[in-house]
């Protein structure tokens, strides 16, 4: 097995190499509009990383990158699954209006501006060229924070489900208790990059603040 | 994939193309020589080669003899790269080796150094009257001159709320 996987593996791996060449060269045409026959190395780095994410390679394996890298045509299947990406925005946006909908609202400048970024992924996100950062300024610090190995989409779908479970918790209380006892807890409350829920939560098995009743 | 390979066919080719005469020898010099050009500006060649274009656009040119075709082509190309890192992306790489032939059979004679350095010239002086520029759908054409620009004009004030002022 093993003399047939030494006979093989190059093979492949020539296959997948020029399969990923092909997508490279197909990438680095459109981003240039094809006025040009390079790029930098940093540009070709994040063009292949853009391209990785879009085929769900990220941190794929040695065999799967192989496997997928080998196809007859890689050009028409990162556009598939571009077109795939693309898809799951709305979705994304349903999650970030629940949030909104859901978030008590407590004044603070970060959670603001950050959801308010967020609200135009639609428009930011760059499929194309940049498919694996994230199209979002987030500056909110969450309570429990989002691996960072995550990436473009994934990131924000991964921060959004944080934040919204943070928010049904901090939606059991009265606003103006909380803001009573976040005035008390920290007066800049509403300027500085701090997380809501963890203060609430520990009023709250403090017992410093209670239930809203229904 | 055997790159160099690939690097030299398609030059052999270029060259056969443009009527210009390369030896094997030659043909591995240019291939090398464009290697380094790329590792030396850190960019990544992804379609048809700078050195591959070179030969195209300047094998019919009176001042690109048989004989030092290789250290000719090679100084070509890496001239073409020191002008792509100079440029900006609004330059395509046709404009730059039109402007680095108009040069080389013009002005400089064949001179490699002084034919990048006009041909530099004239692309930054192109780039001026374009940079700030703008056209509208009806096309209309806007242009303003960065010599006007002044930096000292400050921004209107921010009126947005301010958290203290927020009543709750």
């Amino acid at each position: 097995m093993s003399d047939l996987l030494s006979i093989v593996e190059p093979v492949a791996t020539e296959r997948a190499t020029q399969g990923f060449a092909a997508l490279m060269a197909h990438v680095c045409g459109l981003y240039t509009c094809g006025e040009s026959s390079s790029v930098s190395e940093f540009e070709a780095h994040e063009l292949a990383e853009s391209a990785l994410y879009v085929l769900g390679l990220t941190d794929g394996t040695a065999e799967q990158m192989i496997a997928l890298l080998s196809a007859d045509d890689v050009v028409a299947v990162w556009t598939r699954k571009r077109t795939e990406l693309e898809a799951r925005i709305p979705q994304v946006m349903e999650l970030w209006q629940h949030v909104v909908a859901t978030m008590p609202p407590i004044r603070n400048i970060a959670l603001r501006d950050t959801l308010a970024s967020i609200g135009k992924l639609p428009q930011a996100y760059d499929t194309f060229f940049a498919a694996h950062e994230v199209p979002a300024s987030i500056d909110y610090p969450l309570s429990r924070s989002v691996p960072e190995q995550l990436k473009g989409l994934d990131y924000v779908e991964a921060w959004l489900a944080q934040l919204l479970a943070e928010a049904q918790f901090l939606a059991r209380f009265d606003v103006r208790e909380m803001t009573a006892y976040l005035d008390s807890w920290c007066p800049d409350y509403r300027g500085l990059l701090i997380n809501l829920h963890d203060p609430i939560k520990a009023a709250w098995r403090a017992g410093h603040i209670l239930l809203r009743t229904p | 994939m055997d790159l160099a390979k690939v690097s030299r066919v398609a030059i052999e080719r270029a060259a056969r193309d443009a009527g210009l005469s390369l030896t094997a020898g030659q043909v591995r010099d240019i291939a090398e020589a464009e290697r380094a050009c790329l590792a030396e500006s850190r960019r990544v060649s992804f379609g048809e080669s700078a050195a591959v274009r070179v030969v195209r656009e300047f094998g019919a040119s009176p001042f690109l003899a048989a004989g030092d075709a290789a250290q000719v082509v090679a100084a070509l190309a890496e001239a073409f790269y020191d002008l792509r890192e100079d440029c900006p992306a609004a330059i395509t790489d046709a404009e730059i080796l039109e402007q680095l032939r108009e040069s080389f059979d013009g002005e400089a004679a064949g001179d490699v150094g002084l034919a990048a350095t006009l041909a530099g010239e004239s692309l930054r002086g192109r780039l001026s009257c374009r940079a700030y520029e703008i056209a509208d759908d009806d096309g209309n054409v806007y242009r303003w001159d960065p010599d006007e620009w002044h930096d000292d004009v400050t921004a209107d004030g921010w009126d947005g709320e301010r958290w203290e002022d927020a009543d709750e």
